[in-house]
């Protein structure tokens, strides 16, 4: 290495040709610092929400008061840092809206993550709320889209009780509902298979006009969900974007007087985004410049 | 070539000895900085502790048998309603120890067995956990001193001092307690975090360690998680119900259908005792019938699921209109709405991507003249349509990291405000 740095030609080419080969670990290094010091000093930006965050919260608006809601976890810890603040807030709005909500888990951490919510959105914010009658954790099942496929056809095959072990027949939340038709919306907050994608195929594409569905999803996942919307999907939050747009439209109609950072994870988590993405804006950009420089070098020296 | 690996190894140790130096420095001062600026202990958790106490209840048998009777509250009585109920021995359940069905008469306690009792521990954030427990001992404070009864009736000193002892109780009972064990696991939680990270400055054996725990852990936990959520309830139950209550769900319903029941379980009994024997030294074909199932099975539903949402959707969902206006509706814009520029260029844009990529993909006529400058196009399609993935990707990993480090500096070292 010392060799060839004594071969490489003196001045600006000279140091972007040294900068295209430096050593990948202080990449990886300035990136823990592009991410960590923004997380320290709380930098936000405010956000405008785009189309699909919009759309999202229209869709849970439009609904009347008192409308059955089901949110599936269809994620694990694994995606909760890029997905939990787009539930906490679709449980908050769903909540404050008066809507009933079931919650339910195709993924079995996603039930864990949704007894948390239930803790600390839903009976934070809303205490008055009441099990079996304003809200339901059903829990996770297994079965995967198979799951969907019988809950189109009666949720009490699928799920004979709730996660507590009572029966679903006496919940007064359930009274009635026989099929996921039932429910006027279904958000699935979504991190691969099954989910989202799932939903759509074998719950939306079944009963098309039965519900309104929306659905959060991770960054990676959204590329593969993006052509659903808006024909199939009435909304949709992609990634940390998506959950800050969606929180902030979401807080700004409901307000909350404690906890509020629990409904401000969203934003908080864009501000590491912003600084980090100019990082690797300036280091794509560095990179090709040192390429061209080490080209021309070339060039020149044959 | 050997000339090169020696100043390889000679130069990488310089390197590493740099890397981890800054690490350890920015580390250490990252650490200091935060305790300076936030001070307080590392990986502090705390509980709320509530004792709960459960009884084992048998239903009451109705007095009479004719029909379904009805409690006090009105609502439907457990109690048996057929003769062969009646012989049935009585329905079991747990119950708090103050449920209102033990002193209405519907259910009574077993004798001879015991009350169990335990803590439930929910997580505290540790801000408001100390919020709380300063709450708590102020109030406690303030409710131990008696009621001064200077100006007061009996009546109102009574009411007064039966109230504060209520309060106490509910203040003496609530427990927010510090957590050793929740901060082991804080601790446990942020090495292993380290461990995984430090892959990225060079392979070692901390992180060997750490990706084989999360290995292991990962395998017995799905093991366990298929046993208690398929095996149990989907197989097991339904072959030996009164077993597996016994043993493993002791809240698990009665079926109202124990006989078909059985014999449904004993198809999948059979798949699956068939799919096992590829581990047999002979008859490995067996194997291929259960298989032949599941794929049977996956083909039919995901064949019919993608037709309907993939394909017949996604052709409605493409034939746009080429010249869009404000209002979708023919009739408004007959009416006179607004051109949209925006919802045109989309709906351009959207069907030249669509046939641009097909033709891209269509094989049977060689890309040269115009079919090969479509095709170009289509590659620009796909182009962007990966480079737009590639920024969600980036995204999504970054909320990642994001994720652990909110972790590392909040959970683990305290610097949340």
């Amino acid at each position: 290495m010392k060799q060839r740095n004594e071969q490489l030609p003196p001045g600006i080419r000279g140091f972007l040709i040294r900068m295209g080969q430096i050593d990948r670990r202080w990449i990886y290094l300035a990136v823990a610092v592009a991410i960590a010091a923004p997380m320290l000093t709380r930098l936000r930006f405010p956000e405008v929400p785009g189309r699909m965050a919009q759309a999202t919260f229209n869709a849970i608006e439009s609904i009347p008061p008192g409308s059955r809601v089901l949110i599936a976890y269809d994620f694990d810890p694994a995606s909760a840092a890029e997905l939990e603040p787009m539930a906490n807030a679709v449980l908050h709005h769903c909540a404050s809206k008066g809507h009933r909500i079931a919650l339910m888990a195709l993924w079995p951490l996603g039930k864990q993550l949704a007894d948390d919510a239930i803790r600390d959105i839903l009976l934070e914010y809303h205490p008055e709320k009441v099990e079996g009658v304003d809200y339901v954790q059903l829990g996770f099942k297994t079965g995967n889209e198979g799951v969907i496929k019988l809950m189109t056809t009666s949720i009490a095959e699928a799920y004979a009780a709730d996660a507590s072990g009572k029966p679903i027949t006496q919940i007064p939340l359930l009274e009635g509902v026989r099929t996921i038709g039932d429910f006027q919306l279904i958000a699935s907050i979504s991190a691969g298979t099954p989910g989202a994608q799932q939903w759509v195929q074998y719950g939306d594409s079944a009963m098309p006009d039965a519900f309104k569905f929306v659905a959060g999803t991770t960054g990676v996942q959204s590329s593969q969900l993006l052509p659903y919307y808006p024909k199939q999907m009435e909304g949709m939050l992609i990634a940390i974007k998506g959950a800050a747009e969606y929180e902030m439209l979401v807080t700004e109609k409901y307000p909350v007087t404690r906890s509020a950072d629990r409904l401000a994870l969203g934003r908080e988590r864009m501000g590491p985004q912003f600084v980090a993405h100019l990082l690797l804006i300036g280091l794509i950009v560095l990179g090709n410049v040192s390429m061209l420089a080490a080209r021309g070098w070339k060039g020149a020296a044959r | 070539m050997s000339a090169d690996r020696a100043q390889q190894s000679s130069g990488a140790p310089k390197s590493d000895t740099r890397l981890w130096i800054a690490l350890l420095i920015f580390g250490a001062v990252g650490i200091f900085a935060g305790k300076l600026w936030r001070p307080g202990p590392l990986a502090e958790a705390y509980v709320e502790v509530v004792t709960e106490t459960r009884v084992l209840a048998e239903v009451v048998p109705a007095p009479t048998s004719q029909g379904t009777s009805t409690n006090a509250q009105g609502s439907e009585s457990l109690a048996p309603t057929s003769l062969e109920q009646e012989n049935a021995p009585p329905t079991r359940l747990w119950v708090e120890l103050d449920d209102p069905r033990l002193k209405s008469g519907e259910l009574r306690r077993v004798e001879g067995v015991a009350t169990e009792v335990w803590d439930e521990r929910a997580k505290v954030d540790p801000k408001k956990a100390r919020e709380q427990i300063a709450a708590l001992e102020s109030d406690a404070e303030k409710l131990s001193a008696p009621t001064d009864p200077t100006g007061l009736t009996r009546e109102e000193f009574e009411a007064r001092e039966a109230a504060r002892m209520n309060a106490l109780k509910v203040v003496e009972s609530t427990r927010i307690v510090a957590s050793p064990r929740d901060s082991i696991g804080i601790w446990i939680a942020a090495l292993l975090t380290l461990g995984i990270f430090s892959f990225l400055v060079r392979d070692n054996p901390f992180y060997k360690v750490v990706e084989s725990i999360l290995i292991g852990v990962s395998a017995a936990y799905w093991m366990l998680v298929a046993f208690w959520s398929t095996l149990v309830p989907d197989l097991f139950a339904k072959l030996a119900p009164d077993l597996v209550r016994a043993t493993m769900l002791p809240g698990l319903a009665p079926s109202e259908h124990p006989g078909k029941d059985f014999l449904l379980a004993l198809i999948p009994l059979a798949l699956g005792m068939m799919l096992l024997w590829r581990l047999a030294p002979r008859g490995a074909w067996i194997a291929v019938w259960p298989l032949a199932v599941v794929i049977g099975t996956f083909a039919g539903m995901r064949l019919t699921a993608s037709i309907e949402a993939d394909f017949m959707a996604q052709i409605a969902a493409t034939m746009k209109p080429l010249v869009a206006y404000t209002s979708s509706s023919a009739e408004g814009a007959a009416a006179g709405s607004a051109f949209d520029l925006g919802g045109t260029l989309a709906g351009i844009l959207g069907v030249v991507g669509v046939i641009t990529v097909l033709v891209y993909f269509f094989f049977s006529l060689e890309h040269k003249g115009v079919v090969g400058k479509t095709a170009r196009v289509g590659v620009w399609f796909l182009m962007i349509t990966f480079g737009a993935a590639f920024g969600f990707t980036v995204m999504g990993r970054i909320t990642l990291l994001v994720g652990r480090f909110d972790f590392l500096f909040n959970d683990w070292l305290g610097l949340s405000p």
